[in-house]
């Protein structure tokens, strides 16, 4: 199968065996890769009730027919498994230059089963695959580890691993790679960590097998040209995703203390030109891209000198704004400590910020803390906090559930600012005044996350207080933007430059053979997105539209002040948005697929199990 | 007086600019600032995240001469 | 044309190497490019780029003259090869590249397609007549 490396890697941590299987044709024709293959087989694979966090989970990895091959941006990874952190479907995307690897060793996709009885790493070596001791790299963090593993392999393994904080499960601990890149969210490095799963390197020198060889070559050429063309192609590099910080707080969505404004006074000590004044090193790209978005840095105070990969926008979002830590190098100092931690720094931003207004309103006292504070502002606080998070101590074992579980142990009325759908924490966006944006964190499926949809530009264009058009948009992006974690793509060509989506079927003809209109492909990302709806159906009771709410703060929480003083979002809004939505979806009102959708998005065989939560 | 400005957009408003064009030259009566040619292009400035003038950042208050380029940017779609 | 280096553009997104292999070999496998793209992380976090710039070193040493000079470059002839890897040891920028697949080390031919398509112009002709594509 032509841009396919054509078998999977089975790999059982209780038996402590390995099998290397044929990938199945039916898996690729009906579900692409990447997340199409982690839905398919999270549903097949992981018995119904599983523990999250016991040996029954599975943790799926998969890069896309396109992976590795010669387009931009053909290097990212997929990883899934069944999320500790909402009970419910779970995936994460990755960087760097992992993903290109597992191709060149020769696997679609690895299948990590059981529970290894001591901590251990995977490591792959074309097809000479081990579980190899990691008794010496236990307790160490995340980064560390990749350097150990780096220094005891070679330079050429690609390396993935989890710190601390995956091995304590704290439940969005996250996956790091290549030295500043992660697979941050749903918390499936506690999932290795549940597994004694430490580390995976990966070495491959296969070539990926494509079926027009020379029209894949001239296509690609193409569309590395055309990216090169692009307007602003140059300009954009420099400063990456953390070039939005200026904006999202001229319109009034940029979340600060703990989601309680939209705007941050001191956003200029954190924002994009900070970065590349102040901080910068290196620009740094994950495989085949022309726009490097990383920022690796070094930050030097007399306290701290180290170096991070960021901050992205999402983590000066979380942990500059919303804990209010107001200059970069702190910020990036924070963010590094999470790295090392492995803690994902969107969720760790949000839980850190919720537990400083925790303390603020005497939820959390300073007796319960030793004496200590948890102010906003206190990048001290925030490191300290960060660290009994990683380690489970004390109020950090509380938190490490995440805000919303944390919430509902705390009491206080502090459910009402867990600012977090489904049990994931809300991402780098304050929605109160863009009813298509806030409609995105309520139903992307995995939680509150904004990479299934993002559309404050479109709220902003088309009228914030309008509600037409909103959900169908919120639709539109929602089959979009996973089918590049399907095809295992990166999107930002397409996002920050305005790349055309056409090249893609173009490209994936010439690579797979495969005859695909943009919107063939497009129909594969609905069957997917109504997949993970009926897993999380599956697995969690009660699930449906009372968990596609955002937080009570939202709906009834004016924004204080800045460029979207006084808006917030009745529940009457949302239920108007949700209702549209739903009709959309060809759900009910209970946000259930229809027999009719299932079977119109060709997975019927989920019918049997969803037709019983109908009634 | 009355000349050429040579506008370029970066992402997605484009599809918000005249014709939806990338690149285009627009008539304009001069000195005027960004924000003035934007409302002449009938684009909201809330949907422009920054500007470059003959490739220097310039705030949306900047003023625009004679034979300048510039170059719109989207904000990004995200994640 | 002569490839020329600027190391603090190199944003180790490895296209280099995909080209080149695809040019070459006509294989999506960017271990058979003929250059190395080395990251030095955690710190300094930077990259190195190394290119041949054809000083004949590994052709002075080949036992059986499978390199030699063709225009402006050392071209590796693979049906003379006989693997003995002295090339690739006296390359004093570690551009002889081994890979398993291949019984021939593979050597950089000074085509300069990782010039045209380098993202960063972190490769360059340093005689300024190749150029990266595009406008």
């Amino acid at each position: 199968m032509n841009g396919y490396a054509g078998n999977i890697l089975r790999v059982n941590l209780t038996r402590r065996t390995h099998r290397i299987e044929p990938l199945d044709s039916d898996l690729a024709r009906d579900f692409i890769g990447g997340r199409g293959f982690v839905a398919k087989l999270l549903w097949d694979e992981v018995p119904p009730g599983a523990d999250p966090l016991g040996p029954d989970n599975k943790i799926i990895i998969s890069p896309g027919p396109l992976t590795g091959t010669f387009l931009p941006g053909a290097g990212k990874l997929e990883w899934g498994a069944k999320s500790p952190a909402t009970g419910g479907y779970g995936d994460s995307n990755i960087g760097g230059h992992i993903a290109p690897e597992v191709k060149y060793a020769g696997f679609d996709a690895i299948i990590i089963e059981g529970q290894a009885s001591e901590p251990v790493y995977l490591y792959i070596n074309d097809f000479d695959i081990e579980l190899r001791s990691a008794s010496h790299l236990w307790g160490q963090g995340a980064l560390r580890t990749e350097a150990m593993l780096k220094e005891e392999l070679g330079e050429k393994y690609q390396i993935c691993t989890i710190g601390p904080a995956g091995e304590n499960k704290v439940l969005f601990a996250c996956i790091s790679h290549d030295f500043g890149r992660q697979a941050g969210r749903t918390g499936i490095a506690a999932v290795m960590g549940s597994k004694n799963l430490k580390a995976m390197a990966v070495h491959g020198t296969k070539t990926i097998p494509v079926a027009d060889p020379a029209a894949s070559l001239e296509i690609g050429k193409q569309m590395f040209a055309a990216c090169f063309n692009k307007p602003g192609f140059v300009e954009w590099t420099p400063q990456g995703t953390a070039g939005v910080t200026d904006w999202v707080n001229e319109v009034g969505a940029f979340p600060t203390r703990n989601f309680t404004s939209g705007f941050f006074p001191k956003y200029k000590n954190i924002n994009g030109e900070a970065l590349i004044s102040r901080i910068k090193v290196t620009d740094k790209a994950c495989y085949a891209c022309p726009i490097p978005c990383g920022k690796y840095s070094r930050v030097r105070k007399p306290q701290y000198d180290v170096h991070v990969e960021g901050p992205e926008y999402e983590t000066i979002a979380l942990i500059g704004g919303n804990t209010e830590i107001d200059n970069i190098e702190d910020v990036a100092y924070a963010n590094y400590i999470q790295d090392e931690f492995g803690l994902d720094s969107i969720s760790g931003g949000n839980v850190v910020g919720f537990a400083m207004e925790c303390f603020e309103k005497g939820i959390i006292r300073s007796e319960d803390i030793g004496g200590r504070t948890l102010n906003f502002g206190s990048v001290e606080d925030f490191v300290w906090l960060s660290e009994e998070i990683a380690y489970r101590r004390g109020i950090g074992n509380i938190l490490a559930d995440g805000v919303k579980k944390a919430s509902l142990a705390f009491g206080g009325g502090s459910e009402r600012f867990a600012i977090q759908v489904k049990g994931l924490e809300w991402s780098g966006y304050e929605a109160r005044h863009a009813p298509a944006m806030m409609l995105s964190y309520m139903t992307a499926d995995v939680g509150a996350h904004h990479n299934r949809s993002w559309a404050i530009t479109f709220d902003v264009a088309t009228g914030r207080d309008k509600l037409e058009g909103k959900a169908k948009r919120v639709t539109e992006l929602q089959h979009i933007r996973p089918l590049f974690d399907m095809l295992c793509l990166c999107r930002l060509q397409w996002v920050e430059l305005g790349f055309e989506l056409d090249w893609y079927p173009k490209i994936f003809q010439a690579v797979t053979g495969q005859a695909r209109t943009w919107d063939d492909l497009l129909a594969f990302s609905e069957r997917v997105w109504n997949l993970t709806r009926c897993y999380s159906l599956r697995e969690i009771p009660g699930f449906g539209r009372s968990a596609d709410y955002p937080p009570a703060r939202f709906m009834e929480e004016p924004i204080p002040d800045g460029p979207t003083a006084g808006k917030y979002m009745p529940r009457k809004v949302i239920d108007r948005l949700l209702d549209e939505y739903y009709a959309i979806r060809g759900w009910d009102q209970k946000g259930i697929p229809t027999s009719t959708q299932l079977c119109k998005v060709g997975i019927d065989f989920a019918e049997a199990t969803i037709a019983p939560l109908r009634v | 007086m009355m000349g050429i400005i040579h506008v370029c957009v970066r992402g997605h408003v484009v599809k918000y600019f005249p014709s939806e064009l990338e690149c285009f030259d627009f008539p304009a009566e001069f000195p005027l600032t960004i924000l003035e040619l934007l409302r002449s292009l009938n684009v909201d400035p809330l949907l422009i995240m920054g500007v470059s003038v003959n490739g220097t950042k310039q705030p949306k208050d900047a003023l625009i001469r004679l034979g300048d380029e510039v170059l719109f940017f989207s904000p990004p779609a995200g994640g | 044309m002569r490839l020329k280096t600027e190391s603090r553009l190199c944003s180790g997104c490895k296209v280099c190497l995909t080209i080149c292999a695809l040019s070459h070999f006509g294989e999506n496998n960017p271990k058979k490019g003929a250059l190395r793209v080395e990251g030095k992380f955690p710190t300094p976090g930077i990259f190195e780029v190394h290119v041949c710039n054809q000083c004949g070193a590994c052709a002075r040493v080949c036992p059986v003259e499978a390199i030699q000079k063709q225009d402006e470059a050392f071209v590796l002839d693979r049906a003379a090869c006989i693997a003995c890897m002295a090339c690739v040891d006296e390359c004093p920028f570690g551009v002889l590249i081994v890979h398993p697949s291949e019984p021939a080390p593979i050597k950089c031919d000074n085509c300069g397609e990782c010039v045209r398509y380098c993202p960063r112009d972190a490769i360059l002709d340093g005689d300024g007549l190749v150029h990266r594509v595009g406008k």
